[in-house]
């Protein structure tokens, strides 16, 4: 029997060479200066500040370094970096005379897929005998377990710059007969977009009127109703949201009252202030949805 | 787990499901010299007060000798009421 003939071979198009002229740039292989525009000398130090306001425990982080030594030797580094919870942590460190090539923020071991929760900046200050003297501020990003903070090539920006985190939280229920009571956390900014809670009526016979009230700590700047009356004995939820409508809705014991777009700082609060509110009245506890950055 | 506040008597969950911790604050409380009017339809002429011994889980700063954070007012204190993940 006949062999069949071998077809010839083809080029593998992933692997062709790709023709090219003769370079005119020549590179230099000895004496090579420092790529890096960053001298740093044993004063100068770099201060790595790291929020993560709502954390619930403390957690590490690392920052990566590549550092040129003036010998020319680059050395790889890791600042294992243990940080607080709820209030910012500066760790400062000098790493001597040379040229600083490349840093990276790293968050490990952590959930922090959720984009918003960790914010990092690392900045240069020289020892001086007053304090607060920066001369450069490397990077300002957020940090999660797919987005490093880098120096450089990465970004510089405040907190309040992004995009902000969106985030569902189950608030407080109050004790019977008391009003709900929501505050605005320490080093965050919130955009409230919804808040829906449900009040339970005791048997005494009143007309009850839920209003969301607004105040920054002190004095009240929003409150909103939607007019309904809730007699007694009922369970009857309330959702209110930007949609400039107050009524019923078509499903369920809810219905909806218009909330305006505000943005909240630390300290503000979110209540329900409840015309005829009996003593034995329920409210249960509230959900509602925030926009939120880091505010620092 | 599940806390109730001492001072309030308001229970909440202090690590929510994105695993974000709560800070509870006790809200304010119906000013006994000043009731509520009952004739008036819309508004709730309520004036409140602020709880004695009010709690306020909030971070205001960080201890200079432990390091530990501060919370703004530990009020009467928490008891755990429900304990799991």
């Amino acid at each position: 029997m006949a062999t069949p003939p071998i077809a010839p071979a083809t080029p593998d198009p992933r692997n062709a060479t790709i023709g090219s002229g003769k370079r005119a740039v020549q590179i230099t292989a000895q004496q090579v200066q420092p790529p890096s525009p960053l001298y740093l000398q044993v004063e100068d130090n770099l201060i790595c500040s790291i929020y993560i306001p709502t954390a619930s425990t403390p957690v590490y982080v690392y920052l990566m370094l590549r550092w040129l030594r003036p010998d020319g030797e680059i050395v790889s580094i890791r600042k294992t970096i243990p940080t607080q919870v709820g209030t910012i942590t500066n760790y400062p460190f000098t790493l001597g005379e040379g040229f600083l090539l490349s840093a990276a923020f790293n968050p490990i071991g952590l959930s922090f897929n959720d984009w918003g929760k960790i914010y990092a900046s690392l900045t240069i200050q020289r020892d001086l005998p007053e304090g607060g003297s920066f001369f450069w501020q490397l990077f300002g990003d957020y940090a999660t377990t797919f987005h490093y903070p880098t120096w450089p090539y990465g970004r510089n920006i405040q907190p309040q710059d992004a995009a902000g985190r969106i985030r569902s939280i189950t608030g407080s229920t109050p004790a019977v007969g008391a009003e709900i009571n929501e505050v605005v956390p320490s080093q965050v900014r919130w955009s409230l977009l919804s808040f829906r809670a449900r009040l339970t009526t005791s048997a005494v016979a009143a007309n009850r009127k839920p209003d969301l009230l607004i105040d920054d700590g002190a004095n009240a700047f929003y409150q909103a109703g939607n007019g309904n009356s809730l007699t007694a004995s009922i369970t009857w939820g309330t959702t209110w949201a930007n949609t400039g409508y107050a009524g019923a809705a078509s499903t369920s014991a809810d219905n909806t009252a218009p909330l305006a777009p505000l943005l909240l700082e630390p300290g503000f609060r979110i209540r329900t202030q409840t015309l005829s509110i009996d003593a034995g009245d329920q409210w249960q506890a509230p959900q509602y949805l925030v926009q939120e950055w880091i505010a620092v | 787990m599940t806390n109730t506040c001492n001072s309030c008597g308001a229970t909440y969950t202090p690590i929510q499901r994105d695993g974000s911790r709560y800070f509870h604050a006790c809200g304010p409380i119906p000013n006994p010299a000043y009731q509520p009017d009952a004739t008036q339809a819309k508004f709730d002429p309520r004036v409140t007060i602020e709880r004695p011994n009010k709690r306020d889980e909030n971070i205001t700063g960080t201890d200079p000798v432990t390091q530990q954070p501060i919370m703004v007012s530990a009020g009467l204190g928490t008891t755990v009421t429900t304990q799991g993940a």
